[in-house]
C-alpha cells in the first residue's frame, strides 16, 4: 500500500491592486467634481410679523422710502428729503444704532412698488450693516 | 569555485488596507458633498455691505421665474412659513435659514415671501454676491 501524497493546498489570494486602484481614482473624480460654495449675505433682522398688536410706528423712526430713481430718508413725512444710499449709510452711522436699545434701532422701509429685488437688496444689507432692525410698513385700514 | 547566486527577496505591500483607506475617503466625500437639484434659474442680487456666511442647514430660493423652492423642493409662497416652522422645529435648535433671490423681481414677487419669513419667526440670512468695487 503506498502512502497517500498530501494534497498541496491551494493558496487563495485576491488581486487587491486594482481595487485600490478603482478606489483611488473614485477619489480623484470627488476631488474634481466637489465644489465647496461660500455663501455671502446679510442677516435680516424682521419684526416678528405675528404679534398681537401691532407696534405703532414711532413718530421719531427714521424712515426710509426706497424708490427706482430715488432715496428719501426723514423723521416724519413732512421731512422727507432726497439722499444717496452713502449718505443714508453716513447718517445712520451716526444715530450709532449698534449701541442703542432693540426699539431705537428699528428703521422703517417703504418700498415703491416697482423697486427691483437687487436695490431693495441693496439697502435692506447697508441698514443691517449699521445695526438697524428693518420695520416692514404694512398699511392698516382704520 | 562556484559562485552562489543570492536568492532575491519578495517584496509584498499589503495594498489591502490601502483599498480601505481610500474607501473610506470615498465614504467621506460622498457624505460632505451636496447633490442639489440646479433646476433653478437664478441671479444674486450684489451688494458691498455683505459677509461670509456659514453653509445653509435650509436653503429657499425664488428663482427667475417667480418659482419658489425650499430644499429643492417647489413649493407656494403661502405654504413657506409653514414649511419652515416644520423643518426648523426637526432640527430644535438654531438653524440657518439661507434665501436667494432672483435679482430683477419685482417688489410684489420677494415681498411676499419676506413677509412669509417674517410670519415663520425664524432667523434668516438674505444672500447675495459681494460688490467688486
Amino acid at each position: 500500500m503506498g502512502r497517500k501524497r498530501k494534497r498541496e493546498k491551494a493558496e487563495a489570494e485576491i488581486d487587491v491592486g486594482a481595487f485600490a486602484d478603482i478606489a483611488f481614482l473614485l477619489i480623484i473624480f470627488f476631488i474634481l467634481t466637489t465644489s465647496i460654495v461660500r455663501s455671502t449675505g446679510r442677516e435680516l433682522e424682521l419684526p416678528q410679523a405675528q404679534t398681537p398688536e401691532n407696534k405703532k410706528v414711532d413718530e421719531k423712526t427714521p424712515t426710509v422710502n426706497l424708490l427706482v430713481d430715488q432715496i428719501l430718508y426723514g423723521e416724519d413725512e413732512d421731512t422727507m428729503e432726497e439722499i444717496t444710499l452713502d449718505g443714508l449709510r453716513a447718517t445712520l452711522l451716526s444715530r450709532n444704532l449698534r449701541e442703542a436699545e432693540e426699539a431705537e434701532r428699528m428703521v422703517v422701509l417703504e418700498v415703491g412698488e416697482e423697486v427691483n429685488y437687487d436695490r431693495y437688496f441693496k439697502m435692506v444689507s447697508m441698514i443691517s450693516d449699521v445695526g438697524g432692525i428693518i420695520a416692514i410698513v404694512e398699511e392698516v385700514d382704520e | 569555485m562556484t559562485i552562489r547566486r543570492r536568492k532575491k527577496p519578495t517584496i509584498l505591500l499589503p495594498l489591502a488596507s490601502m483599498g480601505d483607506i481610500a474607501f473610506l475617503l470615498i465614504i467621506f466625500f460622498m457624505l460632505v458633498s451636496s447633490f442639489m437639484k440646479n433646476n433653478q434659474e437664478f441671479d444674486p442680487a450684489i451688494s458691498e455691505d455683505i459677509i461670509d456666511l456659514p453653509t445653509a442647514e435650509i436653503s429657499v430660493v425664488l428663482d427667475k421665474d417667480n418659482r419658489l423652492w425650499i430644499q429643492g423642493l417647489e413649493i407656494n409662497t403661502s405654504e413657506l412659513a409653514g414649511a419652515l416652522e416644520v423643518l426648523v422645529q426637526e432640527r430644535r435648535r438654531e438653524t440657518e435659514v439661507h434665501v436667494s433671490i432672483h435679482k430683477d423681481l419685482p417688489r410684489s414677487d420677494y415681498m411676499p415671501v419676506m413677509e412669509a419669513l417674517s410670519e415663520a419667526g425664524v432667523r434668516f440670512k438674505l444672500t447675495g454676491q459681494l460688490s467688486e468695487a
